[in-house]
């Protein structure tokens, strides 16, 4: 039995095509990838006709589209973000459209979870041959009743070491390592299962890079068309800042943002309004959900025994929330420092005056004659900084970059645009919409 | 306590009864010389990121440093030293493990014994232990197929269980957190523990877990223990008259019919929450984490951490363990 056509996660055998018309494919596929939401059955029922051989060809472009997307993918990790999305919603969608029998389908499990991690039930029946009548009556009870007996539903067996979440939820059966459930509770897992493999099959691509400079040259054309075309989920609201990873370059971060910053990495912890104050402007200076969960997971210390899956569920909850896709499904803001003033934190209203100056002095200055100048504004900054910290801000902003601002900072991401300009990082646009929501 | 009384106990069991071949028989021989070990010294000081070239070597090192305590972790693609630390190399494996420590029963331990201190633990008391052994051990084998399973006594009050099963030892976090949630029949560790509703637990693992921990509970209760739990006399004698009958042995018709009398007094929750298994999921799940090495000695009981027996396991009382220090102790 052959594996069906529309699978695509081996490499296409041959790479020995004109690279024009290899961008093309890939194209194609892009396009494919965006219809899809909109319309799943009619795009499945388009692109991927029942099988005929004389398709064949088709199959094969699709394979190669789908590959240089993926060595695209290698070198940019938000695409690649995207990429595993997209391609794990058109493998759901072609697993449950175009997998006709049974046999198809095992051999799809058995590719995505190993060849030696899937059983038919037949076969697991054969293993557990010399206990199986008191356990196999509760399966029997469980999965021959009328109710399950849906059509195309069928027991499989699948390795727990393959299955975590479903061992984890006791979903299915467990006996002598293999859980065993009906096929269509596995699905879930299994696209999961696929999109981990996709990413494993993407790292494993990086090999073909800088071997060739046409592909190579293809590659990097590709990507910043793509970076500009898809839409990734982080992008999707208003007033980003537009630059290659901003949230690297703490030095273009506000005292405020920077104070937090500085407290998270020595201490591990942060409160809630600090949490959240601190993920908003992530956001906004382009970190995707992805990024920002391994950021919270990786340096905060009270994860201690808590796997990224389990982070994900229950803080990442949180962190989906600060990006609009979890609860009200708001696309927050980061808020203006009138409000950060008041309900966040400023260094310039909720820092001691000692503390204060020894924040304002160890940062951003870099030259004895800066310091010297900072110094001799210092009394003036303090004695504003509590009554009126935005213009304490935006004096101490002249101070840092020794340029004259010709309006005073009233939002955290004003900072970091002024400074990225005077850097040299990028050359960011105001946005269009100010800041409404926080 | 005299250090060098101390060091010298130390030395000599590490001399003469230390059994390098047990220590093998625990952990993967074929990987030693790329494991990581972790001390504590005689003045306190911790130390980790040290590998040996045979077990020859450890036993070695052990005679001239005599550390009070050891601490074995996983197997990595290279030595761990000094210059290079485990968190620059790449993680190879480590065994399954378990821990299991009657602390973490502080909240209802006193609903089975009168231990209050952290340090204390008495054979009552002990048998939560073992009622989570029994379970986790028959789980292991049954449900994951694992067969190759060897319980130590950590050296003071509780137990490691080791999985040697090779297809276990390159288990990332989050298929061992996977094991230990299909093992958690309780949420969370204080009093108040959610329990998980019956129907979430497949027919086999309930009743499994049901006889189990009824089997315990029920060895050594009187008629006035039931009364007390709620149930009605009649029922209370009926309970101690039928486990006289079968020379206390729980069958399914006992456990089924003392399963109803606790849901009739909505008293079967309460059971579960004080005898379920509290494993130490931090101590599992993390794959870099050191654990007291097999047959070595505990600093604070002076206590071996041994392989324990499955056969003589339940009458095993961590208070009648012979301690190196016993001798320093008498002379004082």
């Amino acid at each position: 039995m052959l594996l069906p056509n529309w699978f695509l996660l081996q490499a296409p055998p041959n790479l020995n095509i004109d690279v024009k018309a290899w961008k093309n494919l890939a194209w194609n596929r892009v396009q494919l990838l965006e219809k899809l939401p909109n319309n799943p059955s009619q795009v499945i029922r388009d692109y991927f006709p029942s099988y005929d051989e004389a398709l064949n060809q088709i199959y094969e472009d699709y394979r190669l589209g789908a590959y240089l997307l993926r060595l695209v993918a290698a070198t940019n990790s938000r695409l690649e973000s995207w990429l595993i999305e997209v391609e794990g919603d058109l493998f759901e969608r072609l697993y449950y459209d175009r997998t006709e029998t049974i046999d198809e389908k095992v051999i799809i499990f058995r590719q995505v979870f190993g060849e030696e991690n899937v059983l038919k039930y037949e076969e697991f029946k054969l293993r557990m041959d010399e206990e199986k009548n008191e356990y196999l009556a509760e399966l029997y009870q469980q999965y021959h009743t009328s109710r399950s007996r849906k059509k195309r539903d069928f027991l499989l067996c699948v390795h727990f070491s393959k299955v975590p979440w479903m061992v984890s939820k006791r979903k299915g059966y467990l006996r002598k390592g293999w859980v065993v459930s009906n096929e269509a509770s596995f699905r879930g897992v299994l696209k999961k299962a696929f999109e981990k493999k996709l990413e494993e099959e993407i790292i494993k691509s990086q090999d073909l890079l800088g071997i060739r400079e046409d592909i190579d040259n293809a590659v990097q054309d590709l990507e910043q068309d793509l970076s500009k075309h898809v839409q990734i989920r982080s992008q999707y609201s208003g007033g980003e800042l537009e630059g290659q990873d901003l949230f690297l370059h703490p030095e273009i971060f506000p005292p405020c943002m920077l104070r937090i910053y500085f407290e998270f990495e020595k201490t591990g912890r942060l409160v809630h309004v600090q949490r959240l104050q601190m993920g908003f402007f992530l956001k906004r200076l382009g970190m995707s959900v992805n990024e920002q969960l391994h950021f919270w997971y990786d340096k905060s210390v009270d994860n201690v025994g808590q796997t990224f899956s389990e982070f994900q569920r229950t803080s990442g909850y949180q962190i989906r929330h600060l990006y609009g896709l979890e609860g009200g499904k708001k696309d927050y803001n980061v808020p203006q420092c009138s409000t950060i003033a008041t309900g966040y934190f400023c260094p310039f209203v909720h820092l001691a005056p000692a503390v204060l100056i020894e924040f304002l002095k160890e940062n951003y200055y870099t030259t004895k004659k800066k310091l010297k100048i900072l110094n001799s504004h210092l009394n003036s900054l303090i004695s504003v900084s509590s009554s009126n910290p935005t213009q304490a801000c935006s004096q101490y902003f002249r101070l840092v970059y020794n340029r004259s601002l010709y309006r005073k900072i009233v939002h955290p991401l004003q900072w970091t645009r002024f400074a990225i300009k005077i850097e040299g990082l990028s050359s960011p646009q105001e946005p269009e919409n100010k800041p409404k929501e926080e | 306590m005299n250090m060098s009384k101390r060091r010298i106990a130390i030395r000599d069991y590490y001399a003469t009864e230390f059994d390098v071949d047990t220590l093998t028989q625990v952990i993967d021989f074929s990987s030693f010389s790329t494991r990581e070990f972790g001390f504590v010294s005689l003045n306190g000081k911790f130390f980790r990121n040290i590998a040996f070239e045979t077990p020859d070597d450890l036993q070695d090192f052990l005679i001239d440093r005599c550390p009070t305590d050891a601490y074995i972790g996983a197997v990595y693609d290279n030595p761990p030293s000094r210059k290079r630390p485990i968190h620059t190399l790449e993680w190879i494996g480590h065994e399954l493990v378990f821990d299991i420590d009657i602390n973490d029963y502080d909240a209802v331990r006193k609903y089975v014994c009168d231990c209050t201190g952290a340090g204390q633990v008495c054979l009552r008391c002990w048998q939560l232990i073992n009622v989570s052994i029994s379970l986790i051990d028959e789980t292991l084998r049954r449900d994951f197929g694992m067969n190759d399973i060897i319980w130590l006594f950590s050296g003071r009050r509780g137990v490691h269980g080791w999985v040697r099963d090779s297809n276990t030892f390159d288990l990332d976090r989050d298929q061992r957190q996977s094991i230990i949630d299909y093992l958690s029949i309780i949420k969370g560790e204080d009093e108040t523990a959610r329990v998980q509703e019956r129907k979430q637990l497949k027919y086999e693992f309930r009743k499994r877990t049901e006889s189990t921990i009824f089997r315990y509970y029920l060895k050594n209760i009187r008629r006035k223990d039931l009364v007390e739990l709620g149930l009605s006399g009649n029922v209370a004698t009926n309970t101690i008259r039928q486990l006289k009958h079968q020379d206390g042995y729980v069958d399914d018709n006992l456990a089924r019919s003392f399963n109803l009398s606790l849901a009739r007094v909505n008293k079967y929750d309460e059971i579960l929450r004080r005898w379920a298994p509290r494993i130490d999921h931090k101590v599992t799940i993390d794959l870099r984490r050191l654990l007291r090495m097999p047959t070595s000695i505990h600093g604070k009981t002076g206590k071996v951490a041994r392989i324990l027996d499955f056969e003589d396991f339940f009458d095993f009382n961590p208070e009648d363990e012979p301690s190196i220090f016993s001798d320093i102790e008498e002379q004082r």
